[in-house]
């Protein structure tokens, strides 16, 4: 259930790329948090607003060199939407910029909102009716776990595994615990310090595996990404200045540390998406190293990243093996095959379905929009926004999985208790419960059960 | 003619959970009579000869620091003390002691028979009156053999294994609550007759064996502590000479026989098809079940001091009667054991608890009040905590006063009984800490801390008892103040204990005065101190349950009427019809949105 005297914070702003991006947070604690990140142009100070005001300044997020400006909206008890303190950051809508808003008030004392909880809040305050109420929590209700699930999917692709794994680990280690501790005079098998030690170190490193993976993912977290592969030259450039071009999607450049890259948001029809070229490819090229361990290197690197690859063909040459074996290979998620330069004249061997492309003639580009629409809807483009809030709270379970884990670890050597350790197993797996369901006491009984010979 | 007697409450049932309700109604002033079918086995200890263990000793320490007899029974008459789990930490500790049988039923009859207030009649109860008066229907006495009724406004029932019992060993089957007792048939169908569910367990037991035809020498001794820990608070001290256990195991041989056998195992013939208890298994589940162990366990504990009988604990068994004697043949220690009693297996009917209130009080009949292994429980110790607090509310019934209901955060006692309302059972219920989040705070030692001064509000004990505790907390709070208050260099004494290598011998050292602090109240200021920072934590999550549980949810409340909830939801808060919504949210499959959208409801209607 939902505790009404926490505060929490959620990004209130229409998910997937609105032009401004707004982050709530609510409760007792919501200016004290909001004070630990902004910065008021006034230098004002928080605390002593009594009336709903607009304040101007700038937040200080970590990660990010300069101070974003914003501006502040608070309403004081009682007058806001959910009849606590409420503040409303209003910024970019970059997700990315927006997700890293919500880590930093997080750590400064809020916590994620769950979904509903803010109408729960404004119903008890009465700030919206009985039906109103009844309809937002029943629809949330009735989504969760599909929307939980797209969001898992979307967030974890390869994660859900390791969580899995995770999970199973703790699990074993806590029946192990347990069955020492209610079944004394049985003969089971004893589990030492070492063994234990081993163990937790084990889960804490799997965490933190975890941690890092998603963050990575974190980037995209917000949108979906679709990202330009091929060989060097082979026309990727221009394709998506084509594609950008059509849309009116401002082009921008990122200087890299290691190469720069473009991206531009594509509105496909109302559906959005990042397109993701790589623009050093040439220069990388230029190096020591071959064109083909150069391509192969980018790929790598790309196709981890990406939600949608755009396979692209030069139609003017024969196929190198690089792309044969891209060909051959089974794309692990959305894929399109794009021929390009087909203005040009035909040299390649390449019998497989692709889309015809020319980026001067824009043939083909339109037909490249509609299979990218309908990539990234595949993709779950849907559950965009579900993304953002999820990751959140992944992470925020992660992390309190990983203290949990690593107190645990510092007791085993005091040898002050394996009860204590499992009370801190116990919390991880709470909060791994967050993420992927809840774990009952009959769970860890089934194991016990089902492993150890039981019977005295 | 029909002779007819009056009283407050009627305890059917004298056995742990009848024992323990019976004296906590008298004891907080109700006329109370308790009825069992044969005055000879009033707590009589059917199946292993020993009270507590881990959790269990928890709960024997909680019913006795709400007053009950249990724990004074057993320190009376133990014939062997052991805390288990010593080299875990205090929170893990539970005590156990092996009971002298025969004398353990004669204290627990003596207690009984001493408690004003309370009548103990030997009778046989066949049906229950209940008086209906629109939609609902109240119970209003007991009908007995012989032409004769109790009228009550509360009836308790705790009739165990009896109702419908039948006993199994190999291929024969004998109607009957204990092996040569009758069984009750009278009550199942009173039961269902009111409309209540009634499912089946199963349970087993070992045979018993003559100590004296025992090999000994072929066995390892297991003696008991050499300091006894009492249970009672009200103990100060055991004195009596302690009596060994001894252990031995199985052979492959045996598991051979047994094997060549299972043709004849009402376990595997589909002859016994109820659900029987994991946590103790049959000896040929175990050999089924785990093939590739080469040896069972088995403990030899004595069943008294003036008898030879002896509890072959391990055992237990449905197998036939040769197949149980040659067995024997293949265990060295037993080769040339002569079996007093044979083992078998009971089915029975129980009431699946979720037609039960947190107060234990049927939903269904108002009055009617059930304890013990009919709720699916096993488990002297489950049932006498059970019937306290049944035994309890039926007589806060009387006086129109809330029921009680002891917290997760507060008793083991508490953690059962909502388990049972909530979640219900899919075999015999036992204890294990493992089902008590909050078992830091549980420890057997601090029982009396926790509950007694509930039990003084309610008058379930008396004024040494309560003096008792109050000195003791005092004591407690001058020592806490004065560690909290002594610093030394940048710690307070307080801070310093907290750590894992500190001990008291470190504080005594820096605190001289601290040597004369009694060891008990030493021992709570310790404990207190090591758990300290894992109670603050799980404190934000008990606040929040009780927070939730302070949003009652109405009696009748129409949980089909809350029309976004889930379709599932609707159909389990109907089902069980939580008392409050912290309940609501601790029934499987319940999302906190789900407990969002009922929330949002219940306020809506005020």
């Amino acid at each position: 259930m939902y505790p009404l005297d926490d505060t929490i914070v959620a990004v209130a702003s229409p998910p997937g790329g609105a032009a401004r991006g707004i982050v709530r947070v609510s409760g007792p604690e919501a200016y004290a948090a909001v004070g630990r990140c902004f910065q008021a142009d006034d230098r004002a100070d928080l605390a002593i607003v009594g009336r709903p005001t607009i304040i101007r300044g700038s937040l200080g997020l970590p990660g990010i060199a300069s101070p974003l400006p914003c501006e502040l909206y608070l309403w004081p008890d009682r007058r806001s939407y959910t009849g606590q303190p409420v503040a409303e950051i209003h910024t970019l809508g970059s997700p990315p910029l927006l997700e890293a808003a919500l880590r930093a008030l997080c750590t400064a004392g809020a916590r994620m909102a769950e979904p509903g909880e803010f109408t729960l809040r404004a119903f008890l305050a009465g700030r919206i009716d009985l039906t109103q109420a009844e309809a937002v929590l029943g629809v949330i209700d009735a989504a969760d776990p599909g929307e939980l699930d797209v969001a898992l999917a979307q967030l974890a692709g390869g994660l859900a595994g390791p969580l899995h794994q995770l999970r199973d680990m703790l699990l074993e280690l806590l029946a192990h615990l347990e069955a020492g501790f209610d079944f004394a005079d049985e003969d089971l098998p004893f589990i030492t310090s070492d063994q234990l030690h081993r163990q937790l170190d084990e889960a804490g490193k799997a965490v933190a595996k975890i941690v890092r993976q998603m963050a990575s993912r974190g980037e995209a977290a917000g949108a979906i990404r679709a990202v330009l592969v091929g060989r060097p030259n082979t026309g990727k450039s221009s394709l998506f200045n084509a594609l950008a071009r059509r849309t009116g999607a401002l082009v921008s450049a990122y200087p890299g540390t290691t190469r720069d890259y473009l991206t531009a948001e594509l509105d496909l029809d109302g559906v959005k998406c990042q397109l993701i070229d790589t623009a050093g490819a040439g220069a990388v090229a230029a190096t020591s190293h071959s064109v083909e361990q150069a391509a192969r290197a980018m790929s790598a690197e790309q196709h981890r990243r990406a939600h949608v690859r755009i396979l692209c063909i030069d139609s003017t040459r024969p196929l190198g093996d690089w792309e044969r074996a891209e060909l051959a290979r089974p794309a692990g998620g959305e894929q399109v095959v794009v021929l390009t330069k087909i203005d040009a004249p035909w040299q390649t061997d390449c019998t497989q379905p692709a889309l015809r492309t020319s980026s001067i003639t824009c043939q083909g580009i339109d037909a490249l929009r509609e299979e990218l629409r309908r990539a990234v809807l595949t993709t779950g483009a849907s559950g965009v926004g579900v993304v953002a809030g999820t990751a959140g709270r992944c992470r925020q379970s992660l992390r309190l999985a990983a203290e949990s884990l690593n107190r645990a670890l510092k007791i085993v050597p005091t040898g002050s208790g394996e009860e204590l350790i499992a009370a801190e197993v116990r919390v991880a797996l709470n909060e791994l419960g967050k993420v992927m369901g809840t774990i009952y006491t009959d769970d860890v009984l089934d194991r016990i059960f089902s492993r150890f010979c039981i019977g005295k | 003619m029909i002779t007819s007697y009056d009283f407050d409450i009627i305890v059917v049932g004298a056995g742990h959970a009848g024992t323990e309700a019976a004296l906590a109604a008298a004891r907080m002033g109700a006329a109370t009579v308790l009825l069992t079918s044969n005055l000879d086995t009033v707590a009589k200890l059917s199946c292993n000869p020993a009270i507590g263990g881990v959790a269990k000793g928890q709960i024997v320490r909680e019913i006795d620091a709400l007053g009950g007899a249990m724990g004074r029974a057993i320190d009376a008459t133990g014939i062997q003390f052991h805390m288990l789990n010593r080299r875990k930490g205090p929170a893990m500790h539970g005590p156990r002691a092996q009971a002298d049988k025969r004398a353990y039923q004669q204290e627990a009859k003596r207690i009984v028979q001493q408690q004003p207030g309370l009548i103990l009649r030997q009778e046989t109860v066949e049906d229950l009156l209940v008086e209906r008066s629109g939609n609902s229907q109240r119970i209003i006495g007991v009908q007995v053999a012989g032409d004769a009724v109790y009228r009550a406004r509360a009836v308790v029932l705790c009739a165990g294994t009896f109702m419908q019992g039948l006993l199994h060993v190999g291929q024969s089957t004998t109607p009957g609550g204990r092996m040569s007792e009758a069984t009750s048939s009278g009550l199942s169908r009173a039961l269902k007759q009111l409309g209540f569910q009634l499912a089946r367990f199963k349970t087993g037991t070992p045979p018993r064996v003559n100590g004296r035809t025992i090999d000994y020498e072929k066995t390892e001794l297991q003696p008991g502590d050499e300091v006894p820990e009492p249970f009672s608070f009200l103990t100060d001290k055991i004195d009596c000479k302690q009596l060994p256990c001894w252990i031995t195991h199985t052979t492959t041989a045996v598991h051979e026989l047994i094997r060549a056998n299972l043709d004849r195992a009402p376990m595997y013939t589909g002859q016994i098809q109820s659900t029987g208890p994991r946590y103790c298994p049959s000896i040929e589940t175990k050999i089924v079940r785990f093939a590739e162990k080469d040896r069972h366990q088995l403990f030899l504990e004595p069943e008294g001091r003036h008898t030879h009988e002896v509890y072959l604990n391990g055992l237990a068994t449905s197998l036939p009667r040769d197949v149980q004697d040659a067995m024997l043949r293949h265990i060295p220690s037993l080769q040339r054991a002569e079996i007093l009693r044979y083992g078998y297996a009971i089915e029975y009917d129980y009431l699946p608890p979720e037609q039960l209130k947190p107060s234990l009080e049927t939903k269904r009949i108002a009055g009617l009040y059930l304890a013990g292994q009919v709720n699916g429980t096993t488990g002297y110790e489950e049932a006498g905590g059970q019937g306290l607090v049944a035994g309890a509310n039926a007589a806060l019934k009387l006086k129109d006063q809330e029921p009680i209901v002891l917290g997760r955060d507060e008793a083991y006692i508490g953690v059962m009984i909502d388990d049972l309302v909530t979640r219900g059972v899919d075999e015999p219920y036992r204890m294990f800490t493992s089902r008590a989040e909050y078992r830091l705070l549980l420890r057997y030692d601090n029982a009396d801390r926790r509950l007694t001064p509930l039990a003084h509000r309610l008058g379930l004990v008396d004024a040494r008892r309560w003096q008792r505790l109050q000195a003791k907390q005092a004591e407690i709070a001058r020592v806490a103040d004065l560690l909290e208050t002594t610093r030394y260099g940048q710690f307070t004494l307080a801070k310093m204990l907290r750590r894992p290598e500190v001990t008291w011998t470190d504080m005594v050292e820096r605190l001289p005065q601290l040597a004369a602090v009694s060891h008990e109240v030493a021992r709570q200021v310790i404990r207190d101190a090591k758990y300290a920072g894992y109670i603050a934590r799980q404190e934000i999550d008990i606040a929040r349950q009780r927070r939730l549980a302070a949003r009652r949810i109405p009696d009748g409340f129409d949980f089909r009427a809350v029309d976004h909830l889930r379709a599932e939801a609707r159909e389990q808060f109907s089902r069980i019809r939580p008392a409050d919504l912290a309940q609501a949210g601790r029934l499987s499959g319940i999302t906190p949105a789900d407990l969002a959208v009922l929330m949002v409801h219940l306020e809506g209607r005020a």
